[in-house]
């Protein structure tokens, strides 16, 4: 489902927050790729976001850095755990490798925030 | 190559050029599998470094062998049965049936397998079969590293003295003849599946073409190493002085015997299922 | 006008970093060298016992996670060596010249890895022991280029803990035979974790690191600070080890007599057989079954590619 099929966002009912994908990409800073100290969002790793207010759905787009990662699980569980607590109760994450993920993916505060871990990119 | 059709998912195919590539995936899910075993074997490369990039490559051809076995689930629910899981079944490139013997086996196979594989892969590159379409520019991504370190340490082998150059070329002509035939057999239904439906850009001579292409000035100009390969001093292409022999040849298997990895290697993949473990998904 | 220790002592009181040689003095750089020889052979070592345990890996993935931690390890071992060049020592000896008894690593990487069991308690009871132990001079070493290049070793160690109890709790979550299979791991690794970190405060002389504010913690408070992590994650398991929080004491304590004997061949501890430290080091003098085994598989080819070199004046393989 695509967003601008809601004129009215459904809330949650709960918090009376509305499920938005902006909200997702919000939440999303919050979780750091387990190898790296800053967020995926900060990585370039998400590639996109679609939410389903409805169902309380969101899939997830993320590119992985490494099509070895060993912490797919952990990302994933990291991920859904924190959106469930912004009210979703279906999380989906999809793997993405086209385009590839480089570093030029990061951001410039995640390039800062790297350097600051002596970490170049 | 048109793009006029695309497939989706093997239900898309018709039989033959579904089983074709079917093939096609498992012979390269096999051979970057144990690949990814032969290179982390490497823990005691001659420097630190070294030992640090054949661990990371090998984690490399482990990610490569998971989509590619990834594509597969989706052939057995369209009835493609799995395999057995004996070593006969085992589809990987004959080179790696058992661990290497020396450093100089590792870097042959580094440039070799590696650039072998690549090139095959290569070929999918504007695949009518989607999902491997998809993954295709991140794996080249990943082995432009392997071929930067192949290249690096071929010539500094070849450059350095007689008795490293002789022992690499030994190493090198050791896989020499089944890996150009690992890029498949001439007029086989394999190879006219895959090229028909225009899954793949190529077929057998063109992968090999392009193969020799590439390393042939790497091999012979640059490193200056004695292989059966050389170029037409009128037209520059590189011609192959070795004729490959197909007798015995399996085009399915991509191999000449069906013996698959030895009991020693055999014992690491069979770790899979001789446990009771939560492995989820 | 060289630095007296007296000088460099107050420096340092006052918080001050040293970044060179030059700022050093013999006693400082006797220690520093030391430390970091064991930090070095630790992360060194680590990769081949891991790498024993990953060969049984139960899946693709699994095997995947596996050689992601050996490879932090191998790059751990080689921040730390090129360190140790800094101050002046060779590398390549270090590595590849070595006898197998003379790595300083501990005692618990001379033993067999046999399982996955293994190796993912050794991620949770191992690698905590190392963040415990690296975290103390990442926070307090006055030593800036080690202080610096902790920070990413740090997070990848974070890494592998989590691994380690992730796996760890999803193995005893499958109860039966998988839980007691841990059970039977954690019964040799826990009290393999314990010694770890070497002798009792009481007992041992005051220490230069201490002094040059290389580390801050002492044996202690470093090995509570791994008992407060590992036993709660054990209960949390409904794994059984052999130490409790007192109360009383406001601190853990432990329920065999430690130091102890230890039987490799078994993989057994002995805990009716109390020995003096003295002893204790006499056993990772003589070192473990496999220390042979993992130095070996880090140098034999080594030394079979060096030969190639031979007559070409090139000894070296860098
Ligand atoms: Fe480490
Ligand atoms: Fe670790």
């Amino acid at each position: 489902m695509t967003r601008g099929n809601y004129a009215m966002p459904m809330t949650d009912e709960k918090t009376s927050v509305q499920l938005t994908e902006a909200r997702v990409w919000e939440a999303l800073k919050d979780v750091n790729d387990p190898e790296m100290p800053i967020s995926l969002v900060d990585m370039g790793m998400v590639y996109g976001v679609s939410v389903d207010p409805q169902e309380r759905a969101v899939t997830v787009k993320l590119g992985l850095t490494a099509t070895a990662c060993p912490a797919m699980d952990f990302i994933r569980e990291d991920v859904t755990k924190r959106l469930c607590q912004e009210g979703f109760r279906r999380v989906e994450v999809e793997w993405v490798w086209d385009p590839p993920w480089t570093k030029e993916r990061i951001s410039e505060e995640g390039r800062l925030l790297l350097s600051c871990w002596g970490i170049s990119v | 190559m048109s793009r006029n059709r695309e497939f989706s998912t093997p239900h898309d195919l018709d039989e033959p050029t579904r089983q074709a590539l079917y093939d096609l995936f498992l012979v390269l899910a096999d051979t970057k599998h144990l690949l990814g075993l032969r290179y982390g074997e490497w823990l005691g490369a001659p420097a630190i470094e070294a030992s640090i990039a054949s661990v990371a490559m090998a984690q490399d051809e482990f990610g490569h062998a998971r989509l590619f076995y990834g594509l597969l689930r989706e052939f057995h629910e369209a009835g493609i049965p799995e395999r057995e899981e004996v070593p006969s079944e085992y589809r990987n490139f004959e080179g790696l049936d058992r661990v290497w013997d020396s450093w100089l086996d590792f870097i042959a196979a580094n440039v070799l397998v590696d650039g072998a594989l690549s090139v095959q892969i290569e070929s999918l590159q504007n695949s009518s079969y989607v999902p491997v379409r998809r993954m295709v520019a991140k794996i080249l991504q990943e082995e432009a590293f392997h071929h930067q370190h192949a290249r690096g340490w071929l010539l500094r082998l070849a450059r350095e003295g007689a008795k490293p150059k002789a022992e690499l070329e030994k190493a090198l002509k050791r896989i020499w003849e089944p890996l150009l035939q690992w890029l498949g057999r001439p007029g086989s239904e394999h190879e006219r599946a895959l090229v028909e439906a225009g899954i793949q850009d190529t077929d057998s001579e063109g992968l090999r073409a392009r193969f020799i292409e590439r390393f042939g000035p790497l091999l012979i100009e640059e490193a200056g190493l004695d292989l059966p390969l050389s170029s037409d001093a009128i037209t520059g292409q590189w011609v192959l002085g070795t004729a490959l022999s197909w007798e015995d040849w399996d085009d399915a298997f991509r191999r000449r015997s069906r013996t698959g990895p030895d009991p020693e290697t055999f014992r690491q993949i069979e770790s899979f299922r001789k446990h009771e473990y939560p492995v989820g998904s | 006008m060289s630095l007296t220790e007296e000088a460099l002592k107050e420096r340092i009181r006052q918080g001050y970093l040293v970044e060179s040689p030059e700022e050093m003095t013999e006693g400082y750089k006797k220690a520093l060298i030391q430390i970091l020889l064991v930090q070095a052979d630790t992360e060194l070592m680590s990769a081949p016992a891991y790498y024993m345990a990953a060969c049984t890996a139960p899946s693709l993935n699994t095997r995947l996670s596996a050689y992601a931690i050996i490879q932090d390890e191998l790059g751990h071992a080689h921040i730390t060596f090129r360190l140790l060049e800094d101050l002046g020592l060779d590398k390549e000896y270090l590595i590849f010249g070595r006898k197998p008894h003379e790595f300083k690593n501990p005692y618990g990487f001379d033993q067999p890895l046999e399982t996955w069991v293994e190796l993912v308690v050794a991620n949770a009871f191992f690698d905590r022991a190392g963040i415990v132990l690296l975290s103390d001079p990442f926070e307090n070493t006055s030593y800036g280029p080690w202080k610096r290049a902790l920070a990413k070793i740090d997070k990848e160690e974070l890494f592998h803990l989590r691994h380690g109890e992730v796996w760890m709790k999803r193995l005893c979550q499958a109860g039966g035979k998988i839980q007691e299979e841990v059970q039977r791991a954690v019964d040799w690794m826990f009290p393999m974790g314990v010694e770890w970190f070497g002798m009792p405060d009481h007992l041992k002389r005051h220490t230069a690191q201490l002094e040059y504010k290389l580390k801050g913690k002492t044996n202690d408070q470093l090995r509570q600070e791994w008992l407060s992590a590992v036993v709660p994650l054990c209960e949390e398991c409904g794994i059984h080890v052999p130490a409790h929080y007192d109360a009383e004491q406001g601190q853990y304590v432990l329920d065999y007599p430690l130091p102890c004997d230890y039987d490799p061949e078994r993989k057994q501890w002995l805990f009716d057989k109390p020995i003096t430290w003295d002893q204790v080091f006499e056993r990772w003098k003589r070192r473990g079954p496999y220390n042979e085994h993992y130095v070996g598989m880090l140098q034999r080819q080594y030394r079979r590619f060096a030969a190639l070199f031979d007559g070409n004046g090139n000894g070296s393989v860098r």
